[in-house]
């Protein structure tokens, strides 16, 4: 290389130079994950790339988003494994998303059940609530197990994607349905947009090429990078009041987070039809025959109102909520399939007890309080 | 991979651009050729085969071209484009046809059984299909040289910062600067590092901030009303001026930290007077490739009056048509071509003065009905948002709820918006002769600070792709 003898020009130079080898350090980190994970800041909040806690603590998934404001606070997480044993001796089966399979500062749901209860529960953890096929397909015994009941729990912003299935047996088209607002409904009620279908292609195999989710976790986490990028995100929340866009709305007064899924999710179901309203209920009322005539169990269903649905309030010029649950409970009635009111239940505490949170303000998920709610409910109706 | 990720910004660009300095001159071509395929390959690596068939069909094609009797020349050509068009018809266009056939043949009563291919569309095929078809073209036309260099032909073909969504080069303007030898250069490092600081501004500031509310609303129609369909229109006219011009301003500001100069894609088109003076300033590369390659070879404007406004439609017909395989696409174009023949036709007969604002705000609202139908997902939506603008307008008790519950984030984004197109005023409008004594001093140094800021504060790195890379 012929270099001039400028001294700018050897000092940017230079710089380039570091910067690469800045370059071979981030994929080193990246790569060799002994080496990586000494240069990771704060290990008490330290995630993998696929969001989960590293050391069994969590500052609440919507804080993992925003990483701002005097929010994080620890959160225990207390995960068991599942397996099929027991299967076929537990009394009460319980299929649920992940309100079912976290435990957050105490057990998952049907450890804290059968605790509370006495009944022996099974956990079928997060099934995808393809139930039929769960039981097809695991250690189940149709004609020797003890069951009596199976717990469906879901959370308000996901019951398309959890429940309006053909018979929980599968997918209606082919496809996994997306994950949240409109979209979700679009997928599962309307059918599925070729396009989404092409990008979530396009940015698996882009995320797939060569590592670059991991990559691009050790730029960002590494004890260099992560005080800087948290100040300038920091500056952003506290004088532009900026935050990530997968926050949807913020209370500063209660320094509460809900994630945009729930905020969407509130607005488009309010323009859901009766008669989309009316097949959803169909399809649920479908499988829970599906599970009395195949398998001799009643089901019982348990929708966890999203924190928006019973926070709402919280917020300054929110727009109106249509009252989902309570429509599509009211047309479950009709059809005399059992649930559990949670919304009801909830939104009353909230006005009795506005001082006890049912659910963390930095994560998606209930705390110790609203699992407690659901047990007395669960435990009420199996006695 | 993006140039919006970190993992380019913080590895692919520090190690690729110091080594190529690093490297002796005679490696260097192949230095930049490795780095451009691994580029590609971030996104489907198996497409990289498309790309090398394209290459060598290409490469052979100029050579015997240059070597053959001139009457066995065109044959070659023809060659050349089949297998080039062949190749994007077969993965960007055959389902839309298939589709459309079936329709058509049901129309008619005839059971026709659809194929229907599962392909994902390779990324910026239709960038380098074009940027390889000029180079084939004008080797035929004896304006440019058979490259003989394999490696550097390929280069022309993959030079990464253009590789996925152009500027769509000519082979006069780049191949000659893979053979001259680069030396560092410091004005044009910084000046380069500037232009991809501003690109990133464009695009993760302005351009993905924007397409937040256009997402929302696009996305769930039946949600919204008329006025919200008017926000998010407008909106999305800066999200794609943002995302696609800050694509260019990144590429162009690449491949200047190496010494290369590519094309200007943009010249603050917003600020045109009118829909010919529009399409001078937006994606110059398309616009240009299409009159020299398509409008001129079908008679231009040295034909009937008639005869013209065909060349005119046809063209834009088939730029529409470039953008993607849907209906909305083919409209969006047409409707480009029926403006530009409105204006030529009303040009001619009537000598209408208007104040020079007025007509920028009058081509910006006609750019915008075009926009509409680009962002739609169907004709049926485009319908329905036009259909609504036009019978609720602007509706202020029906927008302001969401206004309010979205202040922060708006004013963000009308902030950014305006001081992009404060930018834009200064270096192509008015302001370009009223400030241009001070424009280098001052403007561009404290210009490149606050985008730094900007980005650095308000920028979004969330892996979004550019819009114009499924092109």
């Amino acid at each position: 290389m012929r270099l001039r003898k400028e001294p700018k020009e050897i000092a940017v130079l230079t710089l380039l130079g570091t910067a690469s080898l800045a370059a071979c350090f981030f994929l080193w980190g990246s790569k060799d994950r002994a080496f990586g994970r000494r240069f990771i800041e704060d290990q008490a909040n330290a995630h993998g790339p696929d969001g989960y806690a590293t050391d069994g603590f969590t500052y609440g998934d919507l804080y993992r988003y925003a990483e701002v404001g005097p929010l994080p606070r620890p959160i225990k997480m207390m995960n068991d494994a599942t397996s099929d044993a027991g299967i076929n001796d537990a009394q009460v089966l319980m299929f649920g998303d992940s309100f079912t399979t976290y435990g957050m500062d105490s057990r998952p749901l049907p450890f804290e059940l059968e605790k509370a209860s006495g009944i022996k529960t099974f956990n079928a953890g997060a099934a995808d609530f393809w139930l039929t096929d769960y039981l097809g397909s695991h250690a189940f015994d149709p004609q020797h197990h003890q069951a009596k009941v199976a717990v469906v729990e879901t959370v308000e912003r996901n019951i398309f994607r959890n429940l309006d299935k053909d018979g929980f047996s599968g997918p209606l088209d082919g496809t996994e349905p997306a994950s949240f607002g409109q979209a979700n409904i679009d997928q599962a009620v309307r059918g599925s947009p070729l396009l989404v279908t092409l990008r979530s292609w396009v940015s698996g195999a882009f995320y797939q090429g060569l590592g670059q989710a991991e990559v691009e976790y050790f730029i960002k986490r590494n004890r260099f990078v992560d005080p800087f990028r948290r100040w300038l995100k920091e500056i952003a929340f506290r004088y532009f009041g900026d935050l990530d866009t997968n926050i949807g709305a913020y209370s500063s007064a209660h320094q509460m987070f809900f994630y945009r899924d729930e905020v969407e999710f509130a607005r488009d179901a309010a323009k859901l039809t009766q008669a989309e309203m009316d097949r959803l209920a169909d399809r649920i009322d479908m499988a829970g025959k599906t599970l009395r005539e195949k398998y001799g169990l009643k089901m019982v269903l348990a929708v966890m109102p999203d924190k928006y649905t019973v926070y709402r309030d919280y917020l300054p010029d929110v727009e109106s909520y249509d009252g989902f649950l309570p429509q599509l409970q009211a047309a479950l009635k009709k059809r005399g399939v059992d649930y559990i009111d949670m919304y009801s239940v909830e939104r009353q505490m909230h006005a009795e007890r506005p001082d006890l949170l049912l659910y963390y303000p930095s994560d998606t998920h209930y705390n110790v309080i609203g699992k407690k709610l659901l047990i007395d409910r669960l435990k009420d109706y199996l006695q | 991979m993006l140039f919006n990720s970190l993992y380019f910004i913080f590895v692919f660009f520090p190690i690729v651009t110091f080594g190529y300095f690093m490297l002796p001159w005679k490696w260097r071509w192949f230095w930049l050729l490795a780095a451009s395929c691994l580029f590609y390959m971030f996104f489907v690596p198996k497409y990289i085969l498309i790309l090398a068939v394209t290459i060598l069909i290409d490469y052979v094609a100029g050579r015997v071209m240059e070597s053959c009797r001139p009457e066995r020349r065109r044959m070659f050509l023809v060659m050349s484009i089949v297998s080039n068009l062949g190749m994007l018809f077969f993965f960007k266009y055959f389902n839309f046809f298939s589709e459309n056939l079936h329709q058509a043949a049901e129309a008619l009563g005839w059971n026709m059984p659809i194929p229907y291919l599962s392909i994902i569309l390779p990324i910026g095929l239709s960038f380098h299909t074009f940027q390889s078809l000029s180079y084939v073209i004008e080797v035929y036309r004896g304006r440019q040289k058979a490259e003989r260099h394999l490696g550097i032909f390929a280069l022309y073909v993959m030079f990464y910062p253009q590789l996925v969504a152009g500027p769509i080069e000519r082979p006069q303007n780049l191949l000659p600067q893979f053979h001259e030898r680069h030396d560092f250069d410091y004005a044009k490092f910084v000046s380069g590092l500037q232009l991809v600081m501003w690109g990133l501004f464009k695009k993760t500031v302005v351009a993905d901030r924007a397409a937040v509310f256009v997402n929302q609303i696009y996305g769930n129609l039946s949600a919204y009303h008329g006025s919200h369909y008017l926000l998010a229109t407008v909106l999305f006219a800066f999200q794609i001026y943002g995302d696609f011009s800050g694509y260019s301003d990144i590429a162009r500001g690449l491949a200047r930290t190496m010494g290369f100069e590519l094309m200007r894609n943009f010249r603050a088109p917003y600020l045109a007077a009118s829909i010919s003076e529009f399409w001078q300033r937006w994606h110059i590369s398309l616009s240009s490739w299409f009159r020299d390659y398509v409008y001129i070879s079908l008679g231009g404007n040295r034909v009937s009056q008639s005869r013209n406004y065909f060349n005119l439609f046809v063209t834009f017909l088939l730029s529409g048509l470039w953008h993607g395989a849907n209906w909305t696409y083919v409209i969006w174009g047409s409707l480009n071509g029926l403006y530009l023949i409105a204006q030529k036709y009303l040009g001619e007969r009537f000598r209408v003065r208007v104040a020079h604002v007025w007509a920028v705000a009058v081509n910006f609202v006609l750019v915008c009905l075009t926009w509409v139908f680009f962002r739609a997902a169907s004709l049926s939506d485009a319908m329905r948002v036009l259909s609504s603008i036009a019978r609720e307008g602007l509706d202020w008790a029906a927008l302001r709820p969401y206004v309010l519950s979205n202040s922060m984030h708006l004013t963000l984004v009308a902030v950014f918006i305006g001081l992009l197109c404060f930018c834009d005023w200064l270096a192509f409008g008015g302001g370009a002769v009223r400030f241009k004594p001070m424009r280098p001093l001052i403007w561009r140094p404290a210009l490149t600070v606050l985008a730094l800021t900007a980005v650095l504060i308000f920028g979004r790195f969330a892996n979004t792709q550019f819009i114009y890379f499924q092109f």
